[in-house]
């Protein structure tokens, strides 16, 4: 039943795609094209939120608790699967290679844990919430309103995040501004979690995620059937990868771009220069804009370049703080441009910046790298187990046992675009190095010019050594255009760039309301209900989390509106903060029955503490924010990244909460109890 | 520890989370460690960590989930069928069958 109702969508959802296709070769106009992939999709997700909407709490909660494993594992690799998953994992893998890896090992071995350790333990003891548990299992309000905050926060970050993704996919598919864009995509996120609450979520999910997945394949086997012949990209792009190493030997010798890199390391220091005496530094660069407008305007030169140079000047920094920040990022970038292959590592080397054999710094180098991704992933992977917003999730399912299907064909589903995204970093990279490194810099195809206008950050050419032609060390490409952009590099089509967008929008608005649907009923069922109103009527809370989701979406919205760039380093340091959160109390709650109220709460604080403490220190905007001045290497542990401060957190809340719990006095006979009720089915359960 | 159905499947299933847990540790931490001297033989054309790393650990992953689902479920059905028998043997011992007449 179910089954038939999604082949539909996806026999509709292809019907579609090959009308545009038509109506593309038709002459349509490529405006309408974006708007109506952009209207059809939301549309139907509006729709299916509005056939499931629901005041009942078993089903505004918890779907009813009848999601089948298989459509549990649907919905939550959409939920899982984040815009930054969708459009930047290939991107952080074309730009870094192999280092991009931790990510892609991170995000899916976090699903061992899952199954392993939490799941269908956290379906058997039931209730709504993951703070639920924690309150039942421990007893008491602090670990249950510690959990509430902590999984209201981490989500928080989570969700301006996605919001800020909706804002831009949808101002890219139809032309809106930003701020409009961020409103129209709200619309389609309040529509199911307000009206239908988890059911709503959970069915619209499942579309969203067949939406996410055929926006990533399309083009990808497409790209892959043009380079190599073979439809089964994953499989055969080895091919591939040894061209583009053979052209990248070949261009690391090329005198042209030996030439552009020493352009590179000139800027370099002229942007050091410039950071020696800030202030003049901002006059002499405001008059030298000037000058070349004046200098543009009297040759006659191209509009484009006029209007370019305006630009430039208009959007000069004001301030010395921000004339600071942007020549700091200037020489930062020159740098790493000035290296071979414009600071792009060898796709398959890993732990590139150093090498094992070679001398003691560089050994030095390799060994912290190699620590940091083995860190990083394991944060990443006890994150992934600890989300609130997934482990939610598994609620949803008939039973204990159906929970731990559930959680394989999650992953069986997650992985299917997790094994994709490598591949498409080195088809798109091929495309770059064979098709379009080379070309006249006058004659490069229209994305090029596109992107550039969109936002310079994204891509930018300049043609450094004058010669006229593109040299890879003049394209600068930002991670993430790599997936919006790869239809429009791989010469497809049009509406296959639609599609991406399309996909890239399911993958946001589905995470969005996942998050969404954790932040309330984090407000409204774990601190309203619980600790204020504990005999409000199961309507009223339903009610309640209805309001919060608006105010919390609106919220959100207007942060993501401010687009603070600097919010996405906090989108991984959630990662490490739920890890410390929720991992060590959740797992001890239910394999060591020992872990007593005081041991969990001191645990938790701990390692949230730990955490906290590490990324302040650490991270260069809260080291600035907070005035700490000692010098960072003093304030790494083994040089590991503050991204991945969990690794610390979790073993010290893990120690605390064993040792405090063992000092103090054992947890009683109800939470024992509750302990062993969970380890074993039901007499009537499955 | 008494040796009833429910301390049977509690002690199998930590068994079974140690194995697995171990396994997944393993192929978490030492692919990627190794992968450099890993990347010196190929595999289905890729350098083998660098494979490792993209398909194979996911491979793996997935693997030790499904053994997870198939070894819980055998023992879980195992108690199920235990505790059902002793619930029987205990009413049994409680009400001793009637005397056929």
């Amino acid at each position: 039943m179910i089954g038939r109702r999604y082949i539909l969508f996806l026999l509709g959802f292809a019907t579609l795609l090959g009308v545009m296709a038509a109506a593309e070769s038709a002459g349509l106009p490529r405006s309408w094209i974006g708007a109506t992939f952009l209207v059809v999709t939301v549309g139907v997700y509006a729709c299916i939120g509005f056939l499931c909407r629901t005041a009942d709490e078993a089903e505004y909660f918890v779907a009813g608790r009848r999601v089948p494993a298989m459509y549990n594992g649907l919905a939550t690799a959409a939920d899982w699967m984040s815009a930054a998953s969708f459009i930047g994992t290939a991107g952080v893998l074309y730009l870094h290679g192999f280092a991009g890896l931790a990510y892609i090992l991170g995000w899916t071995g976090g699903y061992v844990l899952l199954a392993v350790l939490l799941a269908p333990y956290l379906r058997r003891f039931g209730q709504y919430t993951v703070p639920d548990f924690l309150g039942a299992r421990y007893g008491g309000q602090l670990p249950r309103s510690i959990g509430a905050l902590s999984a209201v926060a981490v989500s928080f970050v989570y969700l301006v995040v996605q919001i800020y993704g909706v804002g831009l996919i949808t101002s890219h598919l139809t032309g809106f501004s930003f701020e409009l864009g961020i409103f129209v995509g709200l619309g389609g996120v309040l529509v199911c979690s307000f009206l239908g609450g988890m059911r709503a979520v959970t069915w619209t999910q499942v579309a969203q995620y067949i939406v996410l997945i055929v926006a990533y394949l399309v083009p990808l086997t497409w790209l892959s059937v043009k380079q190599t012949g073979n439809p089964l990209a994953a499989l055969s792009y080895g091919v591939q990868l040894e061209r583009n190493a053979a052209r990248e030997r070949q261009l690391t010798q090329d005198p042209a771009e030996l030439e552009v890199a020493r352009r590179q390391s000139e800027l370099a220091a002229e942007a050091e220069r410039k950071l020696q005496d800030v202030r003049g530094a901002m006059a002499r660069d405001a008059q030298l804009q000037t000058q070349r407008i004046a200098e543009l305007r009297a040759a006659n030169a191209p509009l484009l370049q006029v209007q370019r140079a305006e630009r430039e000047f208009v959007q000069r920094p004001r301030s010395e703080d921000e004339a600071r920040a942007r020549y700091e990022r200037e020489h930062e970038r020159a740098l790493e441009r000035a290296a071979p292959l414009a600071g792009m590592p060898p796709q398959t080397l890993p732990f590139a910046t150093g090498d094992p054999t070679g001398d003691e710094a560089s050994r030095q180098r390799f060994d912290t790298e190699r620590l940091n991704f083995i860190a990083l992933l394991l944060c990443l992977m006890m994150g992934t187990a600890a989300l609130p917003h997934v482990l939610t999730r598994y609620y949803t399912t008939p039973s204990a046992s159906q929970a731990r299907r559930s959680v394989g064909w999650s992953l069986f589903f997650i992985m299917l675009l997790y094994l994709a995204a490598p591949t498409l970093a080195v088809l798109v990279k091929y495309e770059v190095l064979h098709n379009v490194v080379g070309l006249p810099i006058n004659e490069l195809p229209q994305w090029v010019g596109r992107w550039s206008k969109l936002d310079p950050n994204l891509l930018s050419v300049r043609d450094l050594n004058g010669d006229g032609l593109l040299q890879l060390g003049e394209l600068a490409i930002g991670g993430d255009i790599v997936v919006l952009a790869a239809p429009e590099i791989g010469g497809l089509p049009y509406w296959v760039s639609c599609l991406v967008a399309a996909g890239g929008l399911a993958a946001a608005l589905s995470t969005a309301d996942g998050l969404l649907l954790t932040i309330a009923n984090s407000l409204s069922h774990d601190i309203y209900f619980r600790l204020f109103r504990p005999r409000a009527a199961a309507v009223s809370r339903v009610i309640a989390s209805k309001m919060l989701v608006m105010v919390v979406a609106l919220l959100a919205a207007l942060i993501a509106a401010l687009k603070l760039t600097d919010i996405l380093q906090f989108v991984s340091a959630a990662f490490s903060l739920a890890a410390a959160a929720f991992f060590p109390a959740l797992v001890l709650g239910i394999f060591w029955r020992r872990t007593n109220r005081a041991g969990a709460v001191v645990g938790m604080l701990t390692g949230l503490g730990v955490c906290s403490w590490y990324m302040a220190s650490n991270l260069p905007l809260l080291r600035r924010f907070l005035g700490i001045t000692r010098p960072l290497a003093d304030c790494q542990w083994f040089g590991i990244e503050p991204i991945a401060a969990g690794v610390f957190a979790v073993p010290a809340g893990v120690l605390v909460m064993v040792a405090v719990s063992l000092l103090t006095r054992a947890p009683d006979a109800a939470q024992l109890a509750l302990v062993d009720r969970m380890r074993v089915p039901a007499p009537d359960e499955r | 520890m008494r040796d009833t159905p429910s301390n049977r499947l509690w002690s199998a299933t930590t068994r079974l989370t140690g194995v697995l847990l171990l396994t997944w540790a393993l192929v978490s931490v030492l692919g990627p460690w190794f992968a450099r001297d890993l990347n010196q033989w190929q595999v289905l054309g890729f350098p083998l960590g660098f494979w490792v790393a993209g398909q194979g650990a996911l491979l793996a992953y997935l693997l030790i989930i499904v053994i997870c689902i198939v070894r819980m479920e055998h023992l879980e059905a195992r108690y199920q069928r235990e505790s059902a028998e002793r619930d029987r043997q205990a009413l049994d011992a409680l009400a001793p069958p009637a005397v056929k007449t």
